[in-house]
């Protein structure tokens, strides 16, 4: 027998991870496609987990949940983070009409052309 | 006293970030959802005030953990971060919210 | 139909649809980040089916699972963003 909650997390979690896989298909460039993946999709398996939890009841489940809940809320950021700074590096290109602030070529410069590096023929 | 005043901060961040993380999802959903997506994409770089790894990357972290920002690269010398946006008519606003926000609060818990 | 069962067929459903969008991107790219997206989003949602299925079936081992796919999600996209970085060279 399934509880009402329990169920309802579960419907809420499915919702959640539905929004990022449409938001997936329908935002125009990467970058914005990984706001609603990273976000979205993290906070829909975190409500499904949620209401597993709460079905079974028991202190050994609650336990695993939580482990990956805080797995999921540390790794998530993480993973965007590089996955965007590659995406940028190599040149994949954002929609057309992304701004760019003021300093924004920072935003493409690799560690490896750091000014402060002497060219060794001068 | 100097615990008490941090527990507060934190207590007080924690309510701040949830209300932020809600609201933001909201917009964010919305845009998914809705037939032509009112979004402005944008990448604005924010000047940090954290210095050590630690606030560097809570920092970082939770901007990218909220709906509609996310943190894409650190300037080399750890002094400026490069945020990619949904919203970044208005960039400039965006940027302060950023510091004045978000990074004081952590770091009123932090110091 | 119980109030509750509906709503846990309600998620299959929702779940078996965001598959079928993830696919989609994943087959249509068109870059190779794009791609890693969206497996990271159907490793997300097979943890999520994998969670649903637990309940319904009343097996805790399948929590196992979850937890598993959740790592290596994390472990491929970490892997996917050091293969673009490299041009897609491993």
């Amino acid at each position: 027998m399934i509880g009402l909650t329990a169920a309802a997390l579960l419907a809420a979690g499915a919702a959640f991870l539905f929004l990022a896989a449409l938001g997936l298909v329908r935002l125009p460039d990467l970058y914005n496609r990984m706001h609603a993946v990273s976000k979205a999709a993290s906070l829909g398996l975190g409500l499904i987990l949620l209401g597993v939890a709460m079905h079974f009841g028991t202190a050994e489940v609650a336990l695993k949940a939580a482990a990956v809940i805080v797995f999921l809320l540390l790794s998530n950021p993480v993973a965007a983070y590089l996955l965007a700074r590659a995406a940028l590096r190599t040149g994949v290109p954002p929609a057309p009409g992304t701004r760019f602030g003021e300093d924004a070529p920072e935003c493409r410069r690799r560690d490896g052309d750091d000014e402060s590096v002497t060219d060794p023929r001068e | 006293m100097r615990w008490v005043r941090k527990l507060w901060f934190a207590a007080v961040f924690i309510g701040f970030y949830l209300w932020e993380v809600v609201a933001s999802s909201l917009r964010v959903a919305a845009d998914i959802v809705r037939p032509r997506p009112r979004i402005s994409p944008g990448f604005i770089m924010v000047p940090l005030e954290a210095r050590t790894d630690l606030e560097i990357l809570l920092v970082t972290n939770l901007i990218s953990f909220t709906p509609g920002t996310f943190s894409v690269q650190l300037s080399p010398d750890n002094r400026q971060l490069c945020v990619h946006t949904m919203y970044a008519a208005d960039a400039d606003a965006l940027a302060r919210s950023i510091r004045r926000n978000l990074e004081r609060r952590v770091l009123e818990v932090l110091r | 139909m119980s109030p509750a069962a509906a709503l846990v067929s309600a998620a299959l459903a929702l779940l078996a649809g965001s598959l079928i969008l993830a696919l989609f991107r994943l087959l249509r790219g068109p870059s190779l980040p794009d791609r890693a997206v969206a497996l990271d989003l159907i490793g997300l949602i097979v943890a999520g089916l994998a969670g649903v299925f637990a309940v319904t079936s009343g097996e805790d081992v399948l929590l196992d699972v979850l937890l598993v796919l959740a790592l290596f999600v994390f472990l491929g996209t970490v892997a996917a963003a050091r293969y673009v970085e490299h041009g897609g060279r491993p």
